[in-house]
């Protein structure tokens, strides 16, 4: 599993600039389903139609889109101003190496006289090398989009680090779960959303489209045991957790009963969230057209949103047969 | 169209209230277009389309601007307001205003000679500010104002040297004008059987007085394009050009019309952006990027994500002392606007 998460975890995808994941992710789920493609915004659909008559509307929504910059200023020596895309944390950014989509490096850093604790996004620039601003123009355009170099490597035992973890895991156990899936009894859609990381964008059109009667987004979510960290109860390695809220959505009863009791089912241990802080795109699959049951499964993670998020891989096998639980759930 | 430039901004349509100019502009657009009609919430829209079936394409450019509403008359006739739109106070201090039955007067506030330190510092908050219709007392203000009525700043258009002008709410008016001149190239087109899209042009409502949903969002909705353009004012920050920090918005007044790739509401879709500056170099068109991708978003925020989603650009019309009672322009980067329009609607597949 660890490889096939690299093979997802690795492909460039700033919100809004989502083609490199989007063709890997289509490559990686189309064997499984009978319908692939991508919509106005971006977002790629996977369709596997349901046995049966009339079957129900079944929507997976994991984003595909990572934190990331856009080149938006370049200076007289060649130094590009960068504006943020999502929630970026300048602290762990800091002196890192980043990555345009053409495959230019450079380093992204603070300038030099400011103070740390005074540290604003206004105050970073990406350097990458150039002697001038024509040398720098010649590689990289207002509007490209760079990030934190990716990686993924192996920690002790199960668990694994790197980024942009999110919310590449959950992207891979959409795909995994339609391999996985015994069958699909309903109208299933499998969704790799665009623009979550700038306000849940993607997820609120794709979700129109669709109209499902069930919807369950797959996202990183919080840990609470870490050193001094702030008290949640969702630990690494103890199962994967049923969203019960996160700061936008508070889920449908129905569904996360449903979810406890596939989970009970399949032997699968699992923990219960409530997030305090951070939305999902739970909030607009809910809300989008007329509404739908929608909840959340929320892969345990420290660290999110830095270059070493850690996850706990068993958290992830558990969260799949959930998922192709409900593929194989006859839902009325 | 300077003088229709000059026309549209004179007119007042605070955000709510824009009946003025949407008839005014009604009335300029009529006999080009198959039709023109207003949805529920009051959006005008104007329809061109060639007799075949064509992508369909929207095209909008807000009406509406920043104003005020009264709230509270008191007992010495001095009228409180709410302040509608995104405008700082001290902006609104000493300015001459206007009431939609005409009624005028002057919005006061403390003067500075009797301001604490603390005071000085900080804009005089919504509530210390009002506005002195000469009345003395309630019911007298009464007579002329009351609770619940509109008001703008004092109309006023004022050319510069330099085809520079300036006014109340010119930087959307421009819009407006620039989208009146697409829809007269459009029927033109039209006529000339070379017309490839169907076109829907939105002039839009409230677009001044809201932080997240917009009004163009049931327009959308209902037409459901496939592609959208949208105009708006830029705001630009170009005084002190030696102080970097000053600039952080970093568009200039003169040099063209602004393209964005991102801002706070939407990433634009990267085909329509990287194309929008392809015909910028064809066609000798002036152009120029905002410095950074966090400049307060527009309408493009609503329409992007209606419905099932909808390829959008923004194209802005830089623009001096944005939503104050003297906005500046520059007529060539009107012009730019409007030649960039026509050739994004007209020329380009």
């Amino acid at each position: 599993m660890f490889t096939q998460l690299k093979k997802i975890v690795m492909p460039m995808g700033v919100s809004g600039d989502e083609g490199d994941i989007s063709a890997v992710l289509a490559a990686e789920i189309a064997p499984y389903v009978d319908k692939v493609y991508n919509d106005a915004l971006g977002n790629l659909i996977a369709f596997k139609k349901g046995k049966g008559k009339k079957p129900k509307k079944l929507m997976f929504a994991a984003h595909m889109d990572e934190i990331g910059f856009m080149a938006s200023y370049i200076d007289e020596k060649g130094f590009i101003r960068v504006s943020r895309l999502g929630g970026i944390n300048y602290q762990a950014a800091s002196f890192s190496e980043v990555i345009f989509k053409n495959g230019t490096k450079g380093v992204l850093v603070p300038e030099a006289r400011i103070p740390q604790r005074d540290y604003r996004p206004e105050n970073y620039y990406v350097d990458i090398g150039a002697k001038s601003k024509k040398d720098a123009m010649r590689r990289v355009k207002i509007g490209d989009t760079c990030r934190v170099a990716p990686s993924l490597f192996k920690l002790a035992g199960s668990r694994v680090a790197g980024r942009p973890i999110d919310d590449r895991i959950g992207c891979m156990m959409l795909a995994e779960a339609a391999k996985a899936a015994a069958s699909f009894e309903n109208d299933t859609y499998f969704v790799f959303t665009v623009q979550e990381e700038v306000g849940v964008r993607g997820a609120k059109t794709s979700a129109f489209s669709i109209t499902p009667d069930y919807a369950v987004a797959v996202d990183i979510g919080g840990a609470g045991d870490m050193p001094s960290c702030a008290p949640l109860a969702v630990n690494l390695g103890e199962g994967i957790a049923i969203k019960l809220k996160d700061a936008m959505v508070i889920c449908n009863p129905k569904m996360i009963a449903m979810m406890k009791e596939i989970a009970e089912e399949e032997k699968v241990p699992y923990q219960t969230e409530i997030l305090e802080g951070g939305g999902t795109d739970t909030c607009m699959l809910q809300q989008a057209a007329g509404g739908c049951i929608a909840g959340a499964l929320s892969v345990p993670t420290r660290y999110g949103h830095s270059a070493v998020e850690v996850i706990d891989m068993n958290d992830v096998a558990g969260g799949i047969r959930i998922l192709a639980g409900l593929c194989q759930k006859k839902l009325n | 169209m300077k003088e229709l430039l000059k026309t549209l901004s004179l007119e007042c349509a605070p955000s709510g209230r824009e009946k003025a100019v949407a008839q005014r502009i009604e009335k300029e657009i009529t006999p080009y277009c198959d039709s023109v009609t207003y949805d529920k919430i009051g959006n005008l829209i104007a329809v061109i389309k060639p007799r075949k079936k064509c992508p369909r394409v929207m095209v909008c450019a807000h009406m509406d601007e920043v104003g005020f509403m009264v709230k509270n008359i008191n007992n010495e006739g001095r009228i409180n307001i709410v302040v509608l739109g995104n405008a700082e106070t001290r902006t609104l201090s000493g300015r001459r205003v206007r009431f939609l039955d005409g009624t005028v007067g002057v919005v006061s506030t403390k003067p500075i000679h009797v301001m604490t330190s603390n005071e000085e510092e900080r804009p005089t908050y919504e509530d210390r500010i009002y506005i002195e219709i000469g009345a003395k007392n309630r019911t007298e203000a009464e007579t002329l104002v009351k609770i619940g009525d509109f008001g703008t700043f004092e109309p006023k258009f004022t050319p510069l040297a330099g085809e520079t002008y300036a006014g109340k709410a010119i930087g959307g008016r421009a819009c407006v004008s620039s989208l009146i001149s697409l829809i007269k190239e459009t029927h033109a087109a039209k006529k000339a059987k070379t017309l490839q899209k169907e076109c829907y042009f939105v002039f839009s409502v409230k677009r001044e007085i809201v932080k997240r949903m917009f009004a163009v969002e049931t327009a959308a909705f209902n037409i459901r394009p496939e592609t959208a353009l949208v105009l708006d004012a830029f705001p630009v920050c170009d005084y002190y050009p030696k102080d970097e920090k000053e600039q952080e918005i970093g568009a200039v007044c003169g040099n063209g019309i602004v393209i964005s790739p991102a801002d706070s509401k939407t990433v634009y879709n990267r085909t329509l952006f990287a194309n929008a500056v392809g015909l910028c170099e064809k066609e000798g068109i002036a152009y120029q990027y905002p410095r950074t991708a966090s400049v307060e978003g527009n309408e493009s925020g609503a329409i992007h994500k209606s419905t099932d989603g909808v390829k959008t650009l923004s194209v802005c019309l830089p623009t001096r002392n944005l939503h104050s009672g003297a906005e500046i322009i520059k007529y060539r980067d009107l012009e730019a606007l409007t030649a960039f329009t026509k050739a994004w609607l007209l020329k380009e597949e």
